[in-house]
């Protein structure tokens, strides 16, 4: 009796073996019409209606399941690709390859790529609403651009987690899309230059360097222009320009009411300037570092390809500005130079000589790290966090003051919460749509596109914030670089070129500008939008076209 | 305490013009003593890269008003060499520090120079105190706009 039960057990547990010794094997990868990966695609196999199994695919659109199958016959299962925003596939699995293993156990292989077709569903329009809602509130500054971009965000993912649980196609994006979105790599190389920059200005070294560019020019107006012009170029190469207008504008002016002359003639030309040299490096500007980051270009490139053009459109600008103040660089004079220069020795001179030292240290290695990031394979935002850890080790400076004061948590904040917005509408197809418009104007032309991306970018930037705007744009021109043959980077530079210059077409095109028409206004001489747009409209359109000629030519 | 004639200092045109204003004024009334009143305002900017420069940029801004200062008090003295001038000098938004120093002081004749501004350069800038004007002649007996 015990021998009959011991055979029943194991002759059930061989005929359940033998019927569940088939195995379908389906993978592939999901892409959408762009030819970019869709992640988030709900991959299920169904069998007369009845689910079999499910997955979703990664990041790069691929997904594999497997199932153990029985009495079935692979060919009647059917598989659905499925996700919010785009139109649902369901399709027998064709292709089947059958191989049988050594223990008897057959396995069924079939390999599906689809390409899913974008649906305009009402996701699409909260998506596309809460971005223009985005631009319009931070352009006309209704609110400020971090609250703005907060509220924005917070309302994709709350639509999508009350009405987008109930009704899918009210669905914008995930938290895990929403929280994947933000790049890391902008957030952290912005924060480790900000502290660098704060244990840096303590010094007194940017007020210092204005003094020397007035000692340097020996009281020739239209040379001290030149020198400010270059000196604040350089120092925005490497710093945010509004912390660059910040610290050199006041002595700017200083310098211009003891010569008579009114501030403006070398405000304008500065801010200007501090716009174009930001241009010209990997962390000069935000638009660069959202540019580098999302495309993967060094520091290297950005300088090899941006800093010779910058180069000359600086030189061009010169004249531009000549043009507008030569008049007013013609007026200025100064009775005792030797006493002006006393006094703004005294007034700007470095305050912490051995901290100088140990921040130009720490400025050089970063500089050094940038320079072999790419070789090295490091993300840029590394060589920054180092940068800061070292400054802190070595000045000493109160780790909770430096936190709390020196780092613009509301900057950071606000980055975070853009990418955020941009991915609703990425997720949704708002971009695609955008992507597609410009593709249809520029067709396979690379001479168009470059030509359409550098103005529109440097017209949008004149009036909108050209952070906001270059978020949006960057996973367009990724389309358009993927597309259009021998694209290469060019179109990065196109987009970087008319992004960072646009900002100086209007005094609302750049914080700094608005900072020194701020400080402007504190001395009594208000710059005035039209005054702003008289200089600022010509020079933008000078360096644009300079830009865009370098680019057509070949860069 | 009392002022007999105070003049907002700013470093335009329109600045000097107030000071040619408030000597000749000094001279009709025969006053010995003109306030000039400067207001370090940074509260300008909330955007990026202003909070850690707060301090630098105070400091930069008071360099700016000794240099405002000593240009409209050469504008003064040139033309009332008997003139004392004396220096007031503020922090904080130039509207309210104005109308604070208004409403705590007893002004007998306040000169304000006015330059045109378009409600941008407003709005971007701040600074505005064209509103606060009703509420500030209020308080002064005299109040004397000078514009371009």
């Amino acid at each position: 009796m015990k021998r009959l039960v011991s055979f029943s057990v194991f002759f059930v547990f061989l005929i359940n073996l033998v019927a569940f010794s088939a195995t379908l094997r389906v993978g592939g990868v999901i892409k959408n019409e762009h030819g970019a990966a869709v992640d988030g695609v709900e991959v299920v196999i169904n069998y007369n209606g009845k689910t079999l199994g499910k997955t979703e695919t990664t990041t790069n659109g691929s997904y594999f399941i497997e199932i153990p199958i029985k009495k079935i016959n692979p060919k009647d299962i059917t598989i659905e690709f499925k996700k919010s925003t785009y139109k649902t596939i369901e399709e027998p699995i064709k292709n089947i390859l059958v191989s049988t293993l050594p223990n008897g156990e057959t396995i069924y292989i079939s390999s599906i790529n689809e390409t899913l077709g974008r649906v305009t569903t009402p996701a699409f329009w909260i998506a596309l609403g809460v971005l223009v809602l985005t631009f319009a509130l931070i352009s006309l500054e209704i609110l400020h651009r971090t609250v703005a971009a907060l509220v924005g965000a917070s309302l994709l993912l709350f639509i999508s987690y009350t009405i987008g649980i109930f009704n899918e196609n009210y669905f914008v994006l995930s938290f895990d899309e929403a929280v994947r979105a933000i790049d890391f790599n902008v957030i952290m190389l912005l924060m480790g230059m900000m502290i660098i920059v704060g244990v840096m200005k303590k010094t007194g070294v940017f007020q210092w360097l204005a003094y020397k560019s007035y000692a340097m020019s020996k009281g020739n107006v239209f040379k001290l222009s030149i020198i400010l012009m270059f000196v604040t170029a350089i120092v925005s190469a490497f710093l945010d320009n509004v912390t660059t207008m910040l610290l050199i504008a006041p002595v700017s002016i200083e310098i211009a009411l003891m010569l008579n002359i009114n501030p403006m003639s070398l405000l304008i030309p500065e801010v200007i300037a501090s716009n174009m040299g930001g241009t010209a490096t990997l962390i000069g500007d935000p638009p660069n570092i959202m540019i580098g980051s999302f495309a993967h270009l060094t520091f290297n490139q950005f300088l090899v390809n941006l800093g010779d053009v910058i180069l000359l459109i600086l030189i061009a600008n010169v004249f531009v500005m000549k043009f507008f103040f030569g008049k007013e660089y013609k007026k200025g004079k100064v009775e005792n130079v030797d006493k002006l220069l006393e006094k703004l020795r005294e007034e700007y001179k470095i305050t912490d000589a051995k901290l100088l030292k140990y921040c130009l240290f720490v400025l050089a290695f970063v500089i050094a790290l940038f320079v072999t990031h790419g070789m090295l394979h490091m993300e840029p935002s590394i060589a920054a966090l180092v940068g800061a850890g070292l400054i802190l080790i070595l000045s000493g400076v109160d780790i909770t003051e430096m936190m709390e004061k020196e780092v613009e948590w509301t900057t950071l904040v606000f980055f975070m919460m853009l990418f955020i917005i941009v991915e609703g509408s990425v997720q949704t197809g708002v971009i695609m749509m955008i992507a597609s418009w410009v593709k249809d104007l520029a067709g396979n032309s690379l001479t168009l596109a470059i030509i359409l991306i550098i103005w529109v970018s440097a017209f949008a930037s004149a009036i909108i914030d050209n952070i906001p705007f270059t978020a949006t744009m960057l996973p367009v021109v990724a389309y358009l670089t993927r597309t259009i043959p021998d694209a290469g980077n060019t179109l990065w530079w196109a987009l970087s070129l008319g992004a960072c210059l646009g900002g100086n077409g209007t005094l609302i095109g750049a914080s700094a500008n608005v900072v020194t028409a701020g400080i402007s206004e504190r001395a009594g001489y208000p710059i005035t939008f039209k005054e702003f747009l008289k200089v600022g409209a010509p020079a933008t359109i000078v360096s644009v076209a300079i830009g865009m000629v370098w680019l057509l030519l070949g860069g | 305490m009392k002022y007999e004639l105070v003049l907002i200092a700013k470093g335009s045109p329109n600045g000097e013009k107030a000071a040619l204003k408030a000597a000749n004024l000094s001279k009709e009334r025969d006053i010995n003593t003109v306030y000039l009143l400067f207001v370090n305002d940074t509260e300008f900017f909330k955007g990026g890269g202003f909070v850690h420069l707060d301090r630098e940029l105070k400091k930069s801004l008071d360099n700016i008003g000794n240099i405002i200062m000593d240009k409209l008090e050469r504008v003064i003295k040139e033309n009332n060499s008997n003139i004392e001038v004396k220096r007031i000098e503020l922090t904080g938004n130039t509207a309210d520090e104005i109308l604070k120093f208004v409403n705590e002081n007893e002004v007998d004749t306040l000169i304000i120079p006015k330059d045109e501004r378009g409600p941008i350069e407003r709005s971007l800038t701040g600074g505005d105190i064209e509103p606060f004007f009703s509420e500030i002649k209020k308080k002064v007996k005299n109040l004397i706009i000078v514009e371009g």
